[in-house]
């Protein structure tokens, strides 16, 4: 029994990452469309299993790196194919088969042209997803992190709206900068540690000129994947062009690849320069929750609305991250698990927003919150559901999106309490957009003419997963608060084993 | 709320500032949020700005640290104003959903039921001696008289007047409602025992259950240890207390109290200006203040108005300008129109002609070999 356990953690994190790209490039032979579909599905769901797997042989008391898979890759420049995960790692991994699984199922019904190309995007995005999540060696991290945008990029540019390829450009082109900057500071520290695994590279001895310019590398590539305020403006334009399934992914998935990036480079490579702009961070964190927020508040595009909440959301996961160092000792933790849990279920509340929106769209064929309005009394079902997630986003007490910033503003209370004060008014800034939006598309008087037909079982089905998803981790948030804390708190004390001795 | 206050009696009664807020805010809620109330025609918005001024009696008993008065006083307010709500309610379903007060008039006939309860509830809320509304406002507004934080002073003022206010607003929409000529033109339906069963269940608590309690909470620790008060907000429990023990006693006493004769005054010159028909004369005698009063003191004006639009504005601004404009505009596509301008003017200088070449390299040439002499 152990020895066959022992093999299962050999190879379980080569088959998660792998096993969806064998699938990306079988289900392009596949004739039928509707067996694609089949397949895809049966695909998905294997990853949801394996993940369950390797979250059930993860030690979660333990924590650390675990299921480690090392064998060389580039020999003359020492780089490893290296995977290995803690808990942060299997949280999101768990996540990323969860979104696909998600995908897979509702793909069918919402995207008609070239339909296995589509989904075969799909399988490849959580192939390099997955690997982000797992790589141990940043030359490694890199190549999967390279990888994500190729498919993105097909899946606005193909499957978008009207605007789609500006919007693609865009998308591509920015986040392709930061990635360079990240490329020159990843090859700049591997050949001075010789090694380019994550251990070596947060063992270097770096001063902090060195490391305040690696930072900054550092922060744009990660900064623009989350996004922060001032380079957040592509993420609209994205997730306005990109298809539903697009959408869905780039909310849950791939903005939470930035701040991973943060977790596994910005913090323990370069402890004293985070220290050293932890203030900025969190100044740009409040900037991004308080005033993007605002600026949701006169969207009138419903997608752009919810982009726009993402970024505000998306603050609470950097403020938490960069608070570490502000709050002392016992409370970070506390600041650090909830901007993980956020992360978690920020992709909850607007994945499913998102989802919820494509259907909404793929009935009425429009996203201008004017041309919506009293839908509730068409699609009651649809509406009901969508009022969930609305409440998710803000963050009412029961739903997922509470805990994370519940955490965050608590954990800032006895350190500063302006920066709780700041980050609280997204309480009142995003339900006022939420419910405005909530009351102007699905109340009021009805502008919209003949039936629409509501969700069917099957829709209703994939939505009510993600309303268990919200209020499980809302209600219970204790196994996830178990698998993230152990490997959190050894985040924390290696981004404060600080390399240049006392603090400038 | 109340309640939440309460629970928090071992902060509050150690922030002297926070109690003297809570006692300033409560009694101006309770004096003007009760002023309202008098120039409202709609019988339930009557009732329900009646309950915000009551709220606010509660809370200058938090502020004045008597948390066991402000819970007594939700206790017997739960009662009437339950009644009050029914009652009304009763009313309102009986007249094929008429809640204009102006349409009512001299209803007592057709419903005594209903009036007789209402009429019970509305003495409560008027602190008619021996009715248990009585019990509980009573001893609040002698709390914030022995109080000695900031404020205690206004907001002794504030209640007093307050009294005044709830007699004028009870004895106005009792008349509108029951008394006078019959303004009512429809047919006005019967109630069944569903309805007026409740309404007199109800409206025995409403008067006695201050008779009942009074004793119970004069011996001072009926809430035990739930409520924390310090040495001197016990000492000045004392005396209510002491009063408490003996409710009939109080009530006696209370005849030659001021709250009572300006609440009897102020009821019966009310019943008179109804009577004679005189509330359109004083109406527009302080149109002035009716006005503001009918605005609820321009507040919904003011968030409506200027708060929203305010933060709306400021939002496009964030949106068009910053967003739009500098950000995305000028910085994200700027930049990448200032590499297109670039490749386009570089474009130009790679002619494909090859004597264009030959000159450059020459150039080139010429340039290596001055470098090479001079340095």
């Amino acid at each position: 029994m152990l020895s066959s356990c022992d093999g299962v953690k050999m190879y379980i994190l080569s088959s998660i990452v792998w096993h969806s790209f064998i699938a990306t490039l079988i289900i392009n032979f596949i004739k039928n469309e509707k067996h694609a579909w089949y397949f895809s599905i049966a695909s998905s769901f294997l990853s949801v299993f394996l993940a369950c797997v390797a979250y059930s042989m993860y030690d979660e008391t333990a924590g650390g790196l675990q299921f480690v898979e090392s064998v060389d890759w580039i020999s003359f420049l020492n780089a490893k194919y290296f995977l290995a995960v803690d808990g942060i790692s299997i949280a999101l991994i768990l996540l990323t088969s969860l979104t696909t699984m998600i995908i897979c199922l509702i793909s069918r019904s919402l995207i008609k042209t070239n339909y296995k190309q589509y989904i075969s995007v799909f399988l490849m995005m959580q192939t390099m997803i997955n690997g982000v999540f797992c790589a141990q060696d940043t030359l490694l991290f890199f190549l999967f992190w390279e990888g994500s945008l190729i498919p993105m990029y097909l899946c606005i540019g193909i499957w978008g709206s009207q605007q789609r390829s500006l919007a693609a450009r865009k998308f591509f082109i920015y986040t392709f900068l930061g990635s360079t900057l990240l490329l020159i500071s990843v090859l700049f520290l591997g050949l001075k540690a010789g090694s380019f695994s994550f251990s070596e590279l947060i063992a270097l001895n770096l001063d902090l000129k060195t490391q305040c310019f690696l930072f900054i590398a550092f922060l744009l590539a990660f900064a623009i994947k989350v996004p922060m305020f001032p380079v957040h403006t592509w993420l609209p334009d994205a997730h306005t062009e990109a298809p539903t399934g697009g959408s869905v992914l780039l909310a849950a998935l791939l903005l939470k690849v930035g701040g991973y990036g943060f977790v596994r480079f910005s913090l323990p490579i370069t402890p004293d320069a985070s220290a050293f702009f932890a203030m900025p961070m969190i100044i740009l964190s409040l900037i991004a929750i308080v005033y993007v927020g605002l600026i949701a508040l006169v969207q009138q595009d419903m997608k752009r609305l919810i982009a726009y909440s993402s970024v505000a959301h998306m603050g609470f996961v950097t403020l938490g991250m960069f608070g570490i160092y502000l709050i002392p000792g016992q409370l970070s933790p506390l600041a650090f698990n909830g901007a993980m849990i956020q992360m978690i279920s920020h992709a909850f509340a607007s994945g499913a927003m998102f989802l919820a929106f494509g259907m909404i769209y793929e009935r009425l064929h429009t996203r201008q919150i004017s041309e919506l309005g009293g839908i509730a009394s068409k699609v009651p079902y649809l509406s009901a559901f969508f009022l969930i997630f609305c409440m998710a986003n803000i963050g009412v007490p029961g739903t997922s999106g509470f805990v994370g910033e519940l955490l965050v503003i608590a954990s800032f209370l006895k350190t500063n309490l302006w920066i709780s004060f700041a980050a609280g008014l997204t309480l009142i800034i995003s339900a006022s957009y939420t419910l405005w939006m909530y009351r102007n598309v699905f109340m009021g008087p009805v502008a919209i003419e003949g039936d629409v037909k509501d969700v069917n079982i099957f829709e209703s089905t994939v939505l009510a997963v993600l309303v268990a998803c919200i209020f499980l981790f809302g209600v219970y948030p204790k196994p996830m608060g178990d698998l993230l804390d152990r490997s959190g708190q050894q985040v924390i004390s290696q981004a404060l084993k600080f390399k240049v001795g006392e603090k400038a | 709320m109340v309640y939440l206050l309460v629970r928090f009696s071992p902060l509050l009664e150690f922030s002297e500032s926070i109690r003297s807020l809570i006692l300033i805010i409560g009694a101006t809620g309770g004096l003007f949020l009760g002023l309202i109330a008098i120039v409202n025609n709609d019988i339930k918005r009557v009732v329900a700005y009646s309950t915000l001024s009551q709220l606010g009696y509660m809370m200058s008993a938090v502020g004045a640290s008597a948390y066991a008065l402000a819970m007594f006083h939700l206790m017997t307010h739960a009662f009437f104003k339950a009644l009050l709500f029914l009652a009304a309610g009763a009313v309102i379903a009986s007249t094929h959903h008429e809640q204009d007060m102006r349409k009512y008039g001299g209803l007592f006939k057709d419903m005594p039921i209903i009036a007789s309860t209402f009429l019970i509830g509305s003495l409560s809320l008027m602190a008619v001696p021996l009715f248990s509304g009585f019990y509980s406002k009573d001893t609040v507004i002698m709390a914030t008289a022995t109080s000695e934080i900031w404020g205690a002073g206004y907001a002794h003022i504030c209640l007093m007047l307050g009294v005044m206010v709830t007699s004028i607003y009870s004895v106005r929409a009792f008349y509108m409602t029951f008394l006078g000529e019959k303004r009512y033109t429809g047919k006005v339906e019967k109630v069944d025992s569903s309805i007026t069963v409740p309404l007199v269940l109800l409206s025995i608590p409403s008067a006695i259950i201050g008779l009942i309690m009074a004793p119970i909470l004069g011996q001072g620790n009926w809430f035990g240890d739930a409520i924390f008060y310090t040495h001197l907000a016990k000492e000045r429990m004392v005396d209510i207390n002491h009063m408490l023990e003996d409710p009939i006693h109080m009530a006696i006493h209370s005849l030659s109290s001021l709250p009572f004769w300006l609440m009897l005054v102020s009821s019966l010159a009310t019943y008179f200006v109804y009577r004679r028909g005189a509330e359109r004369g004083i109406a527009c005698s302080i149109n002035f203040f009716r006005n503001i009063l009918i605005e609820k003191f321009y507040f919904d004006w003011v968030v409506e108005r200027v708060l929203v639009p305010s933060i709306r504005a400021v939002s496009s601004f964030f949106s068009q300008v910053t967003d739009g404009k500098i950000i995305d505009y000028t910085l994200v596509m700027g930049s990448a129109r200032v590499v297109q301008v670039t490749a386009k003017t570089i474009k130009s200088h790679v002619s494909g002609y090859l004597y264009h070449y030959a000159l450059l390299m020459l150039g080139g040439i010429g340039i290596m070999c001055y470098l090479v002499v001079m340095v």
